[in-house]
């Protein structure tokens, strides 16, 4: 019997202690209650005043009891859902799930590798790619779809995504209206609205904007995700300097705000609405006014609000995955490892932006097939050294002794395949081979490696039901766009 | 030597000095004009190059540009009407309806002001007939429009089109920025310019402004 055995089940990785959390807490609370914070909708404004928030014009001032009521009634624990039952995301205190960004403008083409407009198809090969990947674990959709019917965007992505990935979706909208048709859409996939309610099969991506304001889209959004039992993402996107205190410490602490001014309302909205606080922190570039994706700054305070959402039991949606490098090159392949590694250590939830590059102006699938990679190398260094009887193997030590080897011994089978990481694209061969086999380097492996995807990997097969409900929402919201239209009399 | 001091003020981005040195180089007879020429706009002139350089941070050159406004105020009572015409041309900016964000636009603001122009800022979160209301009030010779986001960007396509039917198109120039616009968005939306970043669209407005008075 061993007394008192203290043992690290995995990795330990933290940027704030418990005593730094409380400080910070205490803070945010003090800078919803003193500061306020902006609240660009009236029945949010409303709800906030009758649960006994001071209301000012559109500035809310929040008592820290509210706040607090609040965390007590987000869940620290939900399940999201594959639509066709092959698996969950639990989102709970450091179980990781990485996955890939949402809505750029541009994107690599995976054939001519120019950086061109994002097309409906891309969606697609987008979400066959991620489905076939076994490290990225939910899919947002790269880039902004520019050949559809404009308003409808966001809506045709949602259908690309989901109908080639069953690995749950993080959504966006440009309005509450094209939100409610992603829903229908859910629903459909799952079932009907009654499974979706069981088995919710995605989550919904908002912003608020920083400094301390959260604008109407975004609030009708968060209130529409709580009544429909939809997780909510809601995630600022901060840039120490600019938007946002350039202290660390600072812009956690406005972040942390204004995640939860939305928090607040959607539990006004609904007790135990499932919500996700987030999320992407940088600084401002002052050479360029860029929004650094690449840098170790956004690594280390992604971690930091991961520390504070687990100290508060609240599951958090971290970054990583991304680059300010423009294409695939070393560069690109440093920064995503960083990033990714980081944010797995410190145990985010939903880990987004996994394909983001040229600092989230370009989506790029490349990156999303390499970090498939490095996400492999983190998660086998999260799990860390695992320390038991037969992993310290001193029967095994005794009975080789000096001078001998381990190759044949069964405790080398038993374990070398668990406890080593296998690479699929990293080169070990010896140079010669190497140069023999085509001297290919990371760069070109991925890009055949993506290709092959792209050709050969087929996604869930969608039931009829599904897809003839899904094409009967399509052509309503293109209805209701051409009435829009005809009605503003513009194009 | 103290119109150099004026200057290092600027650089420095130390608007006590500024504003102590002009005062006395006014006393001591210098020229509001001297002052303004070869302290103020000289004081910039070194500012802009060192940004282009990457010798100095955004932070120090918007400090700089303050000193020169906070010179500017003591300076433009004293002089004569035709000197005090300091404006290099005026630009209307707003962020487009339903887009609250607030630094891009500002950013451009900032730059253009520190570049001699007159900015009319309209703010954020503003509808087509904003823009419109603010040409024929301020006659710019630039419009800029600012979205940062993939939901809000069509919106600049209805302010070109409000300024067609409202006449007013031929009449200025546009340019527009923020962070999902691109050279190929301005082009199928019949927008002048596209600025990548806050620099590059106080040099489009620059140009545009030449072009004008050419």
């Amino acid at each position: 019997m061993r007394a008192n055995l203290t043992v690290n089940r995995t990795t330990q990785f933290q940027v704030l202690s418990e005593d730094q959390c409380e400080a910070i807490y205490h803070n945010i609370l003090e800078v919803m209650q003193r500061t306020g914070v902006d609240v660009h909708h009236e029945g949010a404004r409303q709800m906030l005043k009758e649960a006994g928030a001071q209301v000012d014009g559109v500035r809310v001032y929040v008592p820290p009891y509210l706040v607090k009521e609040a965390i007590s009634q987000v869940p620290d624990n939900f399940i999201v859902h594959h639509w066709d039952g092959s698996g969950v995301l639990r989102l709970r205190r450091n179980e990781v799930y990485p996955g890939t960004g949402p809505s750029m403008p541009n994107y690599i083409d995976p054939y001519t590798e120019e950086r061109r407009h994002f097309l409906r198809e891309d969606s697609a090969n987008v979400a066959r790619v991620c489905d076939a990947l076994e490290n990225i674990l939910f899919v947002e959709g790269l880039g902004s779809i520019s050949d559809t019917t404009r308003e409808l965007a966001d809506l045709y992505e949602f259908v690309e995504l989901i109908t080639n990935t069953a690995k749950p979706i993080a959504a966006w909208s440009f309005d509450r209206q094209s939100c409610e048709d992603i829903y229908r859409v859910a629903a459909a996939m799952a079932g009907g609205e009654e499974e979706f309610q069981r088995k919710p099969n995605f989550m919904f991506y908002m912003e608020p904007i920083p400094p301390l304001v959260s604008n109407e889209e975004t609030v009708d959004k968060v209130l529409f995700c709580a009544e429909k039992h939809i997780p909510a993402i809601y995630t600022p996107c901060c840039m120490g300097g600019g938007t946002e205190p350039a202290t660390f410490a600072g812009l956690l602490t406005n972040a942390a705000a204004e995640s939860f001014t939305g928090l607040v309302i959607a539990q006004l909205q609904r007790k135990g609405a499932p919500f996700i606080m987030g999320g992407v922190m940088t600084v401002m570039d002052m050479l360029t006014s860029t929004y650094i994706y690449g840098g170790p700054e956004l690594s280390t305070m992604c971690a930091g609000i991961t520390d504070l959402g687990k100290y508060l039991d609240i599951p958090v949606f971290s970054t990583g995955g991304c680059t300010d490098a423009k294409v695939t090159e070393p560069q690109a392949a440093l920064e995503n490892a960083i990033s990714n590694y980081t944010a797995v250590l410190s145990g985010g939830n939903i880990i987004h932006d996994t394909g983001y590059s040229e600092s989230g102006l370009t989506g790029n699938l490349f990156n999303v097939v390499m970090n498939n990679e490095i996400l492999g190398m983190a998660f086998r260094i999260a799990r860390g050294v695992e320390v038991n009887e037969d992993s310290m193997a001193l029967d095994v030590i005794e009975e080789i002794g000096p001078q001998g080897h381990y190759l044949l011994h069964e405790h080398t089978n038993r374990y070398f395949r668990t406890d080593t990481w296998e690479p699929e694209m990293l080169n070990r061969m010896p140079y010669e081979e190497w140069k023999n086999a085509g001297g290919k380097t990371l760069g070109q492996k991925v890009k055949e490696k993506t290709r092959h995807l792209i050709e050969n990997h087929q996604g869930p097969s969608v039931p009829e039901s599904a897809r003839r409900e899904i094409e009967k929402i399509l052509e309503q919201a293109e209805e209701r766009v051409a009435r829009e239209r005809a009605k503003k009399g513009g194009k | 030597m103290s119109l150099k001091r004026l200057a290092n003020a600027m650089i420095e981005g130390d608007v006590e000095k500024g504003k102590e040195v002009a005062q006395d180089l006014l006393e001591e007879g210098t020229t509001p004009k001297e002052i303004l020429d070869d302290g103020v706009l000289a004081g910039m002139e070194v500012v802009g190059e060192r940004f282009k350089n990457f010798e100095m941070y955004i932070p120090e050159v918007l400090g700089s540009a303050q000193v020169m406004h906070e010179v500017m105020d003591i300076l433009r009572p004293k002089l004569v009407s035709s000197e005090g015409e300091t404006s290099k041309g005026t630009v209307v900016l707003g962020t487009v309806e339903g887009d609250m964000h607030d630094i891009g636009k500002n950013l451009v603001a900032l730059m253009l002001e520190g570049a001699g122009f007159k900015v009319v800022d309209i703010g954020i979160d503003q509808p087509a007939q904003s823009f419109v209301d603010a040409v024929k009030k301020e006659n710019p010779e630039v419009v800029g429009m600012s979205a940062l986001l993939t939901t809000t960007a069509p919106k600049i396509f209805e302010v070109i089109e409000a300024l067609k039917d409202a006449g007013l198109r031929d009449s200025v120039k546009t340019m527009a920025g923020g962070a999902v616009i691109d050279q190929a968005f301005c082009d199928e939306n019949g927008v002048d310019a596209y600025g990548p970043s806050a620099t590059a669209a106080m040099e489009i407005a620059q140009n545009f402004v030449a072009e004008v008075k050419r």
